[in-house]
């Protein structure tokens, strides 16, 4: 670690910890339940990390997250409030009252910039997870501005192309801190404390992987006992989803000419893939 | 199945009459535009002519045959609608016997079948023949049959195979047979690569490949460029691999070149090109030999030797052999080869045939003048409104329910519509009136299929463990990278497009013992029909990485031979030696 950015974190951490302490525990009380913390870039802090219901009753993790972000050169530290579904997939932030995100240093982000951001933080596929930081710069074309951020026309393409402009280093602090080891933590939390209404609201949300997350919870005979659920469920038409049920559903369902029935009336608004493994079970007039 | 042959054979016997002619298309003197398509052979019997013009009807083709006596003759084409429906067929062609043109529309049956063309009047002599393409769009003809007797031939695939060697005086086995040390079929960058290590020792080589040119993906014909490292074999894959343009860049003929050069210069490798291998024969355990045929006269040869590498991709030559391979996805249990992070995408909780898909890469240039691009209502059923002016490698198919041996001409087709129709939507936009397609191929890309097994099978836990083997040949650095079909996650994504999941690896190494079959004695295996599971293909199938197989099989193959000994007693017995082969690979002075 550069001496500079060293004599950096420890002095934010005298500077501003005790104020962020405060600022942390009372936020802490206007939350359900805190379930762990997720530390900051380099551990610098340990943002706590609660599960709340929202408004529409919908269970959702969140966290005010405070980390530097650092370059060779220069840090800074961002404040953003980050929302996470049950099973670890970021959905989306909110930025803080006085903490507006900037780029080259001091600019504002804009419109675009923040939507850009959601999008990036958005792809747990993003190019971003599989570089180093080392790796974000293309060699060849080293031109540093000497500024936080500011980096232009260095970075490799895909890299440009997957971060805010002007804002390479915080995009990607926080794509590896939202989508990063706080996934596991969450995932583990939810099945650790898994109820009934985590169960519905997975079930049936409009996330082809929290479909499946509730899915891969289910017995082999609750596909059984709750067919006409899993019906409803197909017939929203997710192809992955309707796949993984094909291939999971036990022989003993074909067994009752009533859910062979329940098949042949959505077959119509199958996949072809869902097709191919139920077509076996299937006899058609 | 004794029986089943009598009553074909009889049945061949009452159609042919001494006098029938059967004119195989890929066979003709001059093909003019159209171009020989080996892919399907062995689905659907043969090689056949293909009008691939991008919606510009291509040259005609010639050829000229003879009748034995006079009289009227029936005249049957083998051909097929490749897209079925309410519409004109788009491979519409004609044939003309010397100045006369059958009325009949050829090509808008749909199946490969036997469509009668007309009757007409023949002399005893010499006659011409040509193929008149309507459409440039994927006209196919398989053969001409020519009889005075109006029976079509047959259409089922068995009987038709043994009629067509009939009535071509074929016979039933290759009557010549040629000798070598090590019999490489597949002329990819994996089977040059093998031929060139077993070359460089000494080895008398025959490289049996089934196109006009080598590389296989990377060659100008389908134009991947090659990914990867060198590992242990600079040397020698620098002979073979690419830059790394753009896939689907033309700069891949001159790669062609280079790679037709440096093969040429080894005197000892014999190279068969436009042979395809059809068939592979084993006793106890053995392979005795493969036998070829040529793509366009369908001459046939048989090659024997003690030692054989399946670098076909499709694993061909296992296949036939009687070796164990697998397809599909594994149970993410079968090797606990899980990745939370994409789950099913990555690795199914319950196996199925979903393999990564086959590509077609296409492009197209911004001309001088406008020009018009014919409508393609076969087309947009697949293409929909999707609009597009390049394809890249995203450009892929895979289904559960069709398989990329079994159904490639199938995906082959699918993808040409999904790549005709959505240059038709893009040439639609105000500003595209010069948009021109620049070329299309018409070959698959293929990424997986069969998967042939090894006495280790290599699997995602290889690469994210970086699990060092004491036979470790090939070493790779590159990302695993698995593909799923874009339309998994969300319906409306058009079905010809996919998406890659990166799992990010330090080092990995793949053992000696990947390479050769566990249970026929003397087969290799190089390329992507190497010994692993899905997942476990998903970092080495690139093409410097499969190269780097290939040169371990071609060294291994010299020692083998040196010590007539099988691949596995090799490891077994003369590891070290082996070992030391391939890390001087990059030092060796060679002077082909």
């Amino acid at each position: 670690m550069p001496g500079k950015y060293f004599m950096f974190i420890i002095s934010i951490i005298f500077l501003s910890g005790f104020i962020d302490q405060y600022s942390q525990n009372r936020h802490a009380e206007e939350y359900s339940t805190e379930i762990g913390v997720i530390p900051a870039k380099d551990s610098a802090f340990f943002n706590p990390v609660f599960l709340n219901i929202t408004n529409d009753d919908q269970y959702v993790y969140e966290s005010i997250l405070k980390t530097p972000v650092c370059d060779d050169t220069l840090c800074q530290i961002i404040r953003i409030k980050i929302f996470w579904d049950l099973i670890g997939d970021f959905t989306h932030f909110d930025t803080l009252a006085g903490y507006p995100l900037t780029k080259n240093d001091h600019l504002p982000f804009t419109s675009e910039d923040y939507l850009k951001l959601q999008a990036t933080l958005k792809d747990g596929n993003s190019i971003l997870g599989r570089r180093s930081e080392s790796e974000l710069l293309d060699n060849n074309r080293n031109r540093y501005s000497q500024k936080l951020d500011a980096v232009t026309g260095a970075t490799d393409l895909q890299i440009k192309n997957a971060v805010v402009d002007g804002a390479l280093y915080s995009t990607y602090t926080l794509w590896h801190l939202v989508n990063g080891d706080i996934k596991n933590m969450l995932t583990n939390w939810t099945i650790k404390n898994y109820n009934p209404k985590m169960e519905q609201q997975l079930l049936f949300s409009d996330n082809t992987k929290t479909i499946l997350f509730a899915l891969k919870q289910f017995e082999d005979q609750d596909y059984e006992d709750r067919f006409q659920e899993v019906i409803e469920l197909m017939k929203k038409g997710y192809p992955l989803v309707n796949f993984y049920i094909a291939k999971k559903l036990p022989t003993g369902v074909f067994g009752s000419e009533e859910n062979i029935k329940s098949l042949n009336q959505i077959w119509q608004m199958l996949d072809p893939n869902t097709k191919s493994v139920l077509g076996v079970y299937m006899s058609f007039e | 199945m004794k029986t089943a042959y009598l009553l074909i054979a009889l049945l061949i016997a009452s159609i042919i009459q001494a006098q029938d002619i059967l004119i195989e298309a890929e066979s003709f003197d001059e093909k003019g535009g159209w171009v020989v398509d080996p892919q399907f052979v062995e689905q659907m019997g043969s090689s056949y002519l293909l009008a691939h013009g991008l919606g510009m009807p291509v040259r005609n083709a010639h050829t000229t045959f003879r009748t034995n006596k006079k009289g009227i003759y029936h005249i049957w084409v083998r051909t097929k609608n490749w897209a079925p429906g309410e519409w004109e067929a788009p491979g519409r062609f004609q044939i003309q016997i010397n100045d006369h043109v059958f009325k009949e529309i050829l090509g808008t049956k749909e199946g490969w079948n036997w469509q009668h063309a007309g009757e007409l009047k023949l002399s005893k002599g010499a006659h011409n023949l040509m193929l008149k393409d309507l459409t440039g769009f994927e006209g196919r003809c398989d053969a001409i049959f020519l009889s005075l007797k109006n029976t079509p031939p047959p259409s089922q695939h068995i009987e038709l195979t043994k009629w067509r060697d009939t009535v071509l005086q074929l016979p039933e086995d290759p009557d010549q047979e040629m000798y070598f040390d090590l019999i490489v079929t597949g002329g990819g960058i994996a089977g040059c690569a093998t031929a060139i290590a077993a070359a460089e020792q000494g080895l008398n080589v025959a490289l049996i490949h089934d196109r006009p040119v080598l590389g296989g993906n990377a060659s100008g014909e389908i134009r991947v460029h090659t990914l990867g490292i060198y590992g242990h074999f600079e040397r020698i894959l620098r002979m073979l691999d690419t830059e790394h343009y753009p896939n689907g860049d033309p700069k891949a003929k001159d790669e062609d070149v280079k790679r037709m050069a440096n093969i040429r210069k080894y005197d000892n490798i014999h190279l068969f090109l436009n042979w395809r291998a059809y068939n592979a024969f084993t006793k106890k355990d053995i392979v005795q030999y493969v036998d070829a045929r040529h793509t366009s006269t369908g001459e046939k040869l048989r090659f024997m030797g003690p030692y054989f590498a399946d670098c076909t991709g499709d694993g061909w030559i296992g296949y036939w052999a009687g070796a164990e391979y697998s397809y599909g996805r594994e149970s993410v249990n079968k090797y606990d080869e899980s990745w939370d992070q994409h789950g099913e995408l990555w690795s199914p909780e319950k196996p199925d045939q979903f393999v990564m898909g086959s590509s077609i890469l296409w492009r197209s240039y911004v001309a001088n003048d406008p020009s018009v691009f014919p409508d393609v209502p076969w087309a947009l059923d697949v293409a929909k409104d999707y609009a597009e002016a390049n394809g890249e490698w995203q450009w892929e198919f895979s289904r559960n329910d069709k398989h990329q041996i079994e159904d490639a001409e199938f995906i082959r087709d699918h993808m040409l519509k999904a790549i005709y129709g959505s240059f038709y939507n893009e040439k639609q936009k105000p500003g595209n009136e010069n948009l021109a397609l620049e070329w299309v191929s018409y070959l698959l890309g293929k990424r997986e299929s069969r998967r042939l097994v090894g006495d280790h099978i290599y699997t995602f836990n290889d690469m994210r463990n970086n699990v060092k083997f004491p036979d470790s040949v090939v070493v790779e650095k590159r990302e695993v990278d698995v593909h799923y079909q874009q339309n998994l996650l969300d319906p409306d994504k058009p079905d010809f497009l996919s998406e890659a999941l990166f799992f990010k690896v330090d080092t990995y190494y793949i053992p000696y013992r990947s390479l050769y079959s566990k249970n026929v004695n003397n087969l290799f295996m190089a390329g992507r029909c190497f010994s692993c599971s899905h997942v476990g293909l998903g970092g080495p199938r690139v093409m410097r990485t499969t190269g780097q197989m290939g040169a371990a099989v071609g060294y291994a193959a010299s020692l083998c031979k040196k010590y007539n000994i099988s691949p596995r007693e090799l490891y077994m017995d003369h590891l070290e030696e082996y070992m030391k082969l391939i890390l001087s690979s990059n030092d060796l002075k060679i002077n082909p």
